[in-house]
């Protein structure tokens, strides 16, 4: 049963990793066009972005709990992340109760914001809700027994840098391409007019988010030359994915200059109103740089350490 | 052998579904007979709805409902921008409620994509059938090799079904990659402009009123000539001291979007125009048109009569009035144009002010 706990939460996190991308991908877009708007219709979208944050912070609080370090940041995951749901997750509910009886929303499937809005942002709020009363209570009955395990070897600086900084960055946009990937079986042009381009843009949508879950999944936990083999196979091999998908929708799109706005416009909401190419840009420098940073940084420790006894 | 005989026999199949079929100028073409009974007819454009995700379609069916009260019209065209970063739901929710003013206030409606209303979570043939379903949109596309989707054009005719008037719209499309870091407006493509003139003369060069989205050049050029006459930048009124080809009639409205270089092929402007300039006024003046309007700048309201050729008529182009507060605006610039056509092939235009507040309708002539 132990074994299999952090087996069902690694599943959990792999499977609410495209969800959450979606919920971030439907909050921005309508996030960026109220922005814009000068009367914006803002109250109306706030359950929809709040869904979006609830489940974007219910991944991080899963992923910190199956990658528990010591006994504090065991206990801080359970009690801060269970309040912080417990708070989100109310505030959806309470929000969504408050616009039904003010009559915002004229029925709990009344906007047409999503498929199932505003109904969808109760059922996140609820399952918060839940999730977060359940972290507290095991918080309170089971935290005294928690031990240490072997302290990490990587500076106090290096993991405020990589683990609360550029991970959740990186792990954010990847989620939100992930889920613009998915969203795209709904915008994909059913006559692949632009088909020979706008493939290597949906690849490139997945490549982030692939990446993310076969490190976690595969090398995070490796040790010695398996990991050292993962990671130079691993990096190389989407380097050269990344670089092949760049060039293909480089040129791709000089050549074919409508392939993005005419079959793409969806991919990259905020694009359009400003008229720069910016998520094609950002797709191209994660295709490009994270495999580039586990690569050069394992191998420059591999200079300074002795074979054989690197864990991080 | 007889599996390969009979994939062989697949490939024509594959073959014909790869070619369109193509269509002639009355495919294009639906009738209306709206001057059976009348001399004149009420030709209402709408502009840069922009319905998002986060519409609140009560209060905006509310103001339309005003708004066609005030303009009573016959027909309805929308000038693109109907939506912008919206679904299926938000999409579907605009043609049902344009649907049902429609039977409230008896009109006919059609309409022209502009370039935000790719902007959807659907794919692009969603909106044709989303339109196709409606009970009172005349909105036609075939599957074509045009360039665009929203090409099609109402004949009005009278009681013997005699065309007097085509009301056409021409989709101005949406954006071009003009380099890897940015877009450009696009334009009405020569295709398209083939497409007007073979159906202009199909329907005997009838009298004609276009419709389309992104601006065409020329009204900057009109902007240019009326600085000359008096207009003035500061007010918005015209643009003195910058040389401009054509010829230049009667002038108004107002032109109060922030200077911007587009290209340098037109040079500071107030008009979002496509990254070159396109034939078709030139066609529009060879094929009488009385007047050819858009949308997508939405605090210009400025419009003239223009022309190319002394020997020709003028032809009407401007803004229409952007209508509703989607996205920005400009308090009290914001309501519907108002064509009115009369049996003898002459038009005169008016601006329908609309506001939120009940009984905020003014109307006053383009011209004075």
């Amino acid at each position: 049963m132990k074994k299999r706990v952090p087996l069902l939460l690694g599943a959990l996190e792999a499977l609410l990793f495209p969800v959450v991308g979606i919920a971030l991908y439907d909050a921005l877009t309508a996030f960026v066009v109220e922005a814009a708007s000068t009367s914006p219709e803002f109250p109306r979208i706030v359950p929809l972005l709040l869904m979006g944050v609830t489940l974007a912070v219910l991944w991080f609080v899963l992923h910190a709990i199956r990658r528990p370090r010591t006994a504090t940041s065991r206990k801080v995951t359970h009690l801060l992340g269970g309040s912080v749901l417990l708070v989100l997750g109310a505030a959806n509910v309470i929000l969504d109760m408050v616009y039904a009886f003010s009559g915002m929303f004229s029925s709990l499937l009344a906007s047409k914001a999503t498929w199932l809005y505003p109904i969808d942002t109760l059922v996140v709020g609820f399952f918060a809700d839940f999730l977060g009363a359940f972290l507290i209570f095991r918080f309170v009955r089971k935290s005294k027994g928690w031990r240490d395990l072997p302290p990490h070897p990587w500076g106090m600086a290096k993991r405020i840098a990589v683990g609360y900084v550029l991970f959740p960055l990186y792990a954010m946009v990847a989620m939100f391409f992930a889920g613009t990937f998915v969203m795209s079986l709904v915008y994909f042009d059913r006559d692949f007019s632009h088909f020979g381009v706008t493939l290597a843009f949906y690849l490139l949508m997945a490549l982030p988010g692939v990446s993310m879950l076969l490190y976690e999944h595969l090398v995070r936990d490796a040790e010695g030359m398996k990991r050292f083999s993962r990671i130079v196979r691993g990096c190389s091999a989407f380097l050269l994915v990344g670089v092949a998908l760049c060039l293909w929708g480089y040129f791709g799109s000089l050549q074919d200059r409508y392939a993005i706005s005419d079959s793409l416009v969806m991919a990259f909401p905020l694009d359009f109103l400003i008229s720069k190419a910016i998520g094609p840009m950002l797709l191209f420098v994660l295709a490009l740089v994270p495999p580039l940073c586990p690569l050069l940084s394992f191998l420059f420790e591999k200079k300074k350490e002795a074979p054989g006894v690197n864990r991080d | 052998m007889k599996r390969k005989l009979s994939a062989l026999g697949l490939l024509p199949l594959l073959l014909c579904s790869c070619i369109k079929a193509t269509f002639g100028p009355e495919d294009y073409v639906e009738k209306l007979p709206l001057f059976a009974a009348k001399d004149e007819v009420n030709v209402l454009q709408i502009t840069d709805l922009h319905w998002s995700l986060g519409v609140d379609v009560a209060r905006q069916k509310s103001y339309l409902s005003n708004l066609f009260s005030a303009a009573e019209p016959d027909l309805v065209v929308t000038t693109g921008d109907n939506v912008m970063i919206a679904n299926e739901g938000t999409a579907k929710s605009f043609i049902e409620t344009m649907d049902e003013l429609a039977e409230t206030h008896d009109f006919f409606w059609m309409t022209t994509f502009g370039n935000h209303d790719r902007q959807g979570i659907y794919e692009p043939g969603f909106r044709k059938r989303a339109l196709a379903s409606s009970s009172r949109c005349l909105y036609r596309e075939l599957d074509d090799d045009l360039t665009g989707r929203s090409n099609y054009a109402v004949t009005l005719t009278d009681a013997s079904g005699t065309g007097v008037f085509n009301v056409v719209s021409i989709d101005s499309n949406s954006y071009f990659q003009s380099s890897m870091l940015e877009y450009s407006y696009d334009v009405v493509h020569e295709d398209q402009v083939a497409w007007y003139e073979d159906l202009a003369l199909a329907t005997g060069d009838l009298p004609n009123l276009v419709y389309l989205h992104i601006p065409l050049y020329e009204i900057e050029y009109a902007f240019r000539l009326a600085g000359k006459k008096g207009g003035t930048l500061e007010e918005g009124t015209g643009r003195p001291g910058v040389e401009a080809p054509g010829i230049l009639g009667r002038s108004s409205g107002v032109m109060h979007e922030k200077d911007v270089v587009m290209n340098d092929k037109l040079g500071p402007s107030r008009c979002c125009v496509g990254f070159e300039p396109s034939r078709l006024f030139k066609a529009l003046e060879a094929h009488h048109a009385r007047g050819v309007f858009f949308g997508h700048d939405h605090v210009n309201d400025f419009a003239a009569e223009y022309k190319y050729e002394e020997t020709s008529d003028f032809v009407t182009i401007g803004y229409g009035l952007k209508t509703g507060d989607g996205l920005y605006y400009e308090e009290g610039m914001i309501g519907g144009t108002l064509a009115t056509l009369k049996r003898d092939g002459s038009v005169s235009y008016s601006r329908c002010f609309q506001g939120y507040e009940p009984d905020s309708a003014t109307k006053e002539p383009m011209f004075q």
